[in-house]
């Protein structure tokens, strides 16, 4: 199940509802959800202003590869979207700073940088998306910021556009059964996964019970069905091999763990729930999953901003993985 | 944002299992029944039965026709028992303004017997039950508790059929109203009961009269004299959200 086309409003209350879900069960996290929360609701503003119909590229090759296999974006240049990259550049480098003010100074860089066109949006995007990262050092170093700020920024600025442009980018290639464990849009992981509700289509006699398994994009936002019995990291099918942990009284909260390649990934079971709620503030808020899954020795599927439990971690693998 | 039930009864094949749910949600005990030559069982609501699935048939030509009909409060949305019984005991009947949920708490058992008459009487669909030996009164409270959580009621997430469904009012009348359209067509008697002024909207597909007398509102004014002194009277309340959730 797609969550259906939704407005700014409508987002902006899944967002609040989710957050205050979890706030209301864990209120000690309130410091880590609250600045995410501010964020996703900039972002979901910007989203909704962006406008897709400058970028005129022709998706007929893309969908011959997306049947190979090979993710949308991959094979195509983001020269195009440095409009909509420079829109996302002035709604989200402010809310970065008030969200984070802790890097409010290299944000201030960022922003000078890119208000002097020094940041080379277009470029960053591409090697973002295709995880070379080359020129994140250099450029990191010319504004004087580091570069694991320069990657969030752009995981930030990016997410938002590809967000605004998914739905679009995803039209006329319904067709396509894509079952693997990145995403056809942006070839990114993803950052969650959920259980759907019943889909509300009920045949002659029973309804449909829900529970189809769908990966969320840690990037662009696109959900794709996935097999529940597969591990989406190594296609292990062994269920000795596969498990799930989870807090007792919150059955539609767990993570989902793999044995075998020892990556975990947090799901939300949405089969009782009366909303969907926004994925990605309820990523942030399953957090402590993320540190159950962590110390029983389990990777995570992405490393995001919010689950860098362990110190350590190293640039830029951890953001490319 | 109000939540609302959608119960289409041209899904429903009778199987009680929203009841037994219901029964087994709240931990109410068994009722000691007797047959009485019908599938209904209990044969009403009572305190132990905050639902009960009302089973009715009729000789149609050659055809018996049975009609079901899941019966449960409709949290109005202007509620008459709040408005007769919502300031005699404070806290005790709520309206929430968020969910729409009426909700009973167990306050009402200081409520009294008579009090209670005056309370049953205002509901247009007979809903509310008082227990004799506690004075406690009970009736469906939208499963609040799961609700505020995010959850589904347990009677909707039981159903296997897709009669039982719930979600916010508005997405709930739209789907109400396209399945109207389509169930017209094999029922041209088929209606949604009282829509605009429940949060349980039922699709009927035959004459209301014909499933149960309260399956339609029974008193349309929803406020008698008695009623509108006990309204021009009462107390300011407080905000029902804060007293539910403490």
């Amino acid at each position: 199940m797609q969550p259906v086309a939704a407005t700014e409003n409508s987002i902006h209350q899944a967002i609040h509802t989710t957050a205050e879900e979890a706030l209301s069960a864990r209120p000690v996290m309130a410091s880590l959800i609250r600045p995410f929360v501010n964020l996703f609701l900039q972002k979901a503003s910007c989203i909704t202003r962006l406008d897709f119909d400058t970028w005129t590229e022709d998706l007929k090759g893309a969908h011959d590869r997306l049947l190979s296999g090979i993710p949308i974006l991959m094979t195509l240049s983001l020269e195009p979207w440095r409009k909509p990259l420079e829109t996302a550049c002035e709604w989200m480098l402010p809310a970065i700073r008030e969200a984070f003010p802790a890097i409010g100074g290299d944000i201030e860089a960022v922003t000078a940088a890119y208000r002097n066109d020094n940041l080379p949006l277009s470029r960053l995007a591409e090697e973002y998306l295709d995880g070379s990262f080359t020129h994140y050092e250099s450029s990191a170093q010319s504004i004087g910021v580091s570069a694991d700020t320069l990657a969030f920024v752009m995981n930030t600025v990016l997410s938002t556009v590809l967000e605004a442009f998914a739905p679009r980018i995803w039209a006329g290639m319904e067709d396509v059964r894509w079952s693997k464990g990145n995403c056809p849009i942006c070839g990114c992981l993803p950052s969650v996964s959920y259980l759907a509700k019943p889909s509300g289509d009920a045949g002659e006699f029973l309804k449909d019970s829900g529970g189809k398994k769908f990966l969320h994009c840690a990037l662009c936002g696109h959900n794709w069905r996935i097999n529940r019995h597969i591990c989406p990291v190594c296609d292990n099918t062994d269920a000795e091999l596969r498990f799930f942990l989870s807090v007792p009284d919150y059955p539609g909260e767990r993570v989902d763990i793999c044995r075998k390649c020892g990556f975990y990934l947090p799901c939300a079971d949405l089969r009782e729930r009366s909303a969907m709620p926004h994925l990605d503030t309820a990523a942030v808020c399953m957090v402590h999953l993320d540190i159950l899954a962590r110390q029983q020795g389990f990777k995570p599927l992405s490393y995001l901003t919010w689950n860098r439990i362990e110190n350590g971690i190293e640039f830029p693998q951890d953001i490319s993985s | 944002m109000p939540k609302s039930f959608f119960i289409d009864t041209s899904r429903c094949i009778a199987c009680r299992g929203c009841q037994i749910a219901c029964k087994e949600w709240h931990e109410l005990p068994a009722n000691q029944t007797r047959q009485q030559g019908s599938h209904q069982n209990p044969p009403d609501l009572n305190p132990n039965n905050y639902k009960v699935l009302r089973f009715s048939e009729y000789l149609d030509g050659d055809t018996v026709r049975w009609l079901f009909f899941p019966d449960q409060c409709r949290h109005c949305q202007d509620p008459p028992c709040i408005s007769v019984g919502g300031s005699l005991v404070d806290g005790a009947m709520i309206h929430d303004s968020q969910t729409g949920a009426v909700v009973y708490t167990e306050k009402t058992s200081k409520i009294s017997e008579k009090d209670f008459e005056n309370i049953l009487s205002a509901c247009p669909y007979n809903i509310p039950r008082r227990n004799p030996k506690t004075g406690r009164i009970s009736k469906c409270d939208m499963c609040f508790d799961r609700v505020s959580h995010g959850l589904v009621p347990v009677c909707v997430k039981t159903c296997p059929t897709g009669a039982m469904n719930f979600g916010e009012r508005k997405e709930i009348l739209d789907m109400a109203n396209a399945r109207l359209a389509e169930v017209k067509k094999t029922f041209p008697k088929a209606m949604l009961a009282d829509a605009d002024s429940v949060s349980v909207v039922y699709l009927l597909t035959d004459d209301p009269q014909k499933y149960y007398k309260f399956s339609v509102a029974q008193n349309d004014s929803g406020m008698d004299r008695k009623m509108f002194f006990a309204q021009l009277f009462r107390p300011v309340r407080k905000s029902a959200s804060s007293v539910l959730r403490g």
